[in-house]
């Protein structure tokens, strides 16, 4: 009997028992993020060897850069918008003009791109980008498509990317009349032809990164670039003293092809420093080679505040098609006084500060970090530049 | 001399791949940090613009985000 009552019993608890779990039911929550960071970057340069003077002058230039960048992005896919301007102030522009006209001192470069990412699966990623920049003496327009593939525990990962490049060195445009009458501009007193028969560059970009975790505290990272340049790469108001005391525009080759290695170490040392290591080489067929060793340092002094001191030695052999003012032979086929393509060194140095606040997260809108970062460099033709960038960096979480 | 300059890269790529491992989830709290992120910080897109301007080369895994000359 008494077993009778145990049995029912035990049949009318099982309504109460519990379930095993039903994963075909489980709730998601898609999350929605939307990042707003206010860029402002300045940049101050001086030099005495400007290549629109033929190697000689001043090169004192002035940037301020301000810029918006908006990226929304879900569990499957991100759309990144990007605009800005970059007001130029140069003394070495001025100087097409033999009589200082101040109409060209001041500049503008305005830029805007959208990239848009999707997730395929939770291993890969496709990519592609739309942009455009213009300033008084070209327009350009960029586009781009790449992917990104990763191995389950994200241990490994690769991305290639292509990139191209169209820009037209026609002068003219400025803002409030982009579409006005275009011309290659030359130096004042050698508008007396037309230099070259193009007006066009383009540049094709191939780009191959992957990263490898070595162990718990050390990932590396290989990147190679590939760049593939034709049209017109000299630059029209450049000009040329020749040793018989002649003058002309410079003159390059219509193909340029760019190819660069580098290899990047990111190790979290200790308690709560982390180094990354930047080793990258260079070469060109306009004969140039050169050599980057970098460094940064991430300290963190608290969980919300970073030092960022870095330092970076470059070496650059110049290019054979370069030379100082009054040293070309007006018979060489090819000529340049920029000493961008000389042989130089350079030293840059500085500190970043970033500051990750945890605070005021229930809002719609909340400040996520701040971070400035400064930079001086020195070339070895004692060419000097300050940089400094700073972000503000704003984010929204939804969650649906 | 470059020869032996690209054979000592390649020991070092390959010595460094040897000690390659797959991590636990819990064995990830420094590669995950957001200082070990591999790419290009944001606050190092302009200085590096200025790098592909004021020298010959370019930084390999640079964001360049348009073209132009910058020949000021």
């Amino acid at each position: 009997m008494k077993y009778k009552y145990l049995v029912i019993g035990s049949f009318s608890l099982f309504p109460f028992a519990p379930k095993s779990q039903n994963f075909a039911q489980k709730d998601t929550v898609k999350v929605k993020t939307t990042e707003i960071q206010l860029v402002y970057s300045h940049y101050l340069q001086d030099g005495n060897n400007s290549a629109v003077t033929g190697g000689i002058g001043t090169e004192e230039l002035s940037v301020y850069g301000p810029a918006l960048n908006i990226i929304r992005s879900t569990p499957a896919a991100s759309l990144a918008f990007n605009m800005g301007t970059d007001i130029i102030t140069s003394a070495s522009t001025d100087n097409i003009d033999t009589i200082m006209s101040s109409a060209s001192r001041v500049d503008y470069r305005v830029f805007s791109n959208l990239n848009y990412t999707r997730n395929i699966g939770s291993n890969y990623s496709v990519n592609g980008g739309l942009g455009f920049s213009f300033e008084s003496d070209y327009f350009s327009i960029g586009s781009k498509l790449g992917f990104s593939t990763k191995n389950i525990d994200d241990s490994r990962s690769l991305s290639v990317q292509f990139e191209m490049y169209n820009d037209d060195l026609r002068w003219g445009r400025k803002l409030g009349n982009i579409f006005g009458p275009l011309n290659l501009i030359y130096p004042s007193e050698l508008r007396t032809k037309e230099w070259y028969s193009v007006h066009n560059r383009n540049s094709y970009n191939l780009k191959i990164g992957v990263k490898q975790v070595l162990n718990e505290r050390n990932v590396l990272g290989i990147f190679s670039e590939i760049i593939f340049q034709s049209g017109l790469l000299a630059t029209p108001y450049h000009r040329i003293y020749f040793s018989d005391n002649t003058e002309a525009v410079e003159f390059l080759p219509n193909e340029r092809l760019k190819l660069g290695l580098g290899l990047k170490l990111n190790s979290f040392v200790f308690g709560n420093v982390i180094l990354k290591n930047l080793v990258s080489g260079y070469r060109d067929s306009f004969g140039v080679i050169a050599l980057a060793i970098e460094n940064q340092t991430s300290i963190k002094i608290k969980p919300t505040l970073i030092l960022q001191p870095h330092l970076r030695f470059y070496t650059q052999k110049g290019s054979s098609y370069f030379k100082p003012y009054m040293q070309h032979d007006s018979n060489e086929r090819f000529y340049t006084s920029d000493y961008d393509l000389s042989t130089l060194n350079t030293i840059s140095g500085g500190l970043g500060i970033k500051y990750n606040p945890i605070l005021l997260k229930n809002k719609k809108f909340f400040f996520d970090a701040f971070s400035i970062k400064y930079t001086f460099l020195r070339r070895s033709n004692n060419l000097t530049a300050h940089i400094v960038s700073t972000i503000i960096y704003i984010k929204s979480i939804k969650a649906k | 001399m470059r020869q032996y300059l690209f054979k000592i890269v390649v020991f070092i790529i390959i010595l460094l791949l040897q000690s390659c491992i797959s991590l636990k989830p819990y064995e990830r709290i420094y590669v995950n940090d957001s200082e070990m992120k591999m790419g290009m910080e944001l606050e190092d897109s302009f200085r590096n613009y200025v790098y592909t301007i004021r020298e010959g080369a370019v930084t390999p895994s640079s964001t360049k985000s348009s073209g132009g000359c910058g020949c000021n």
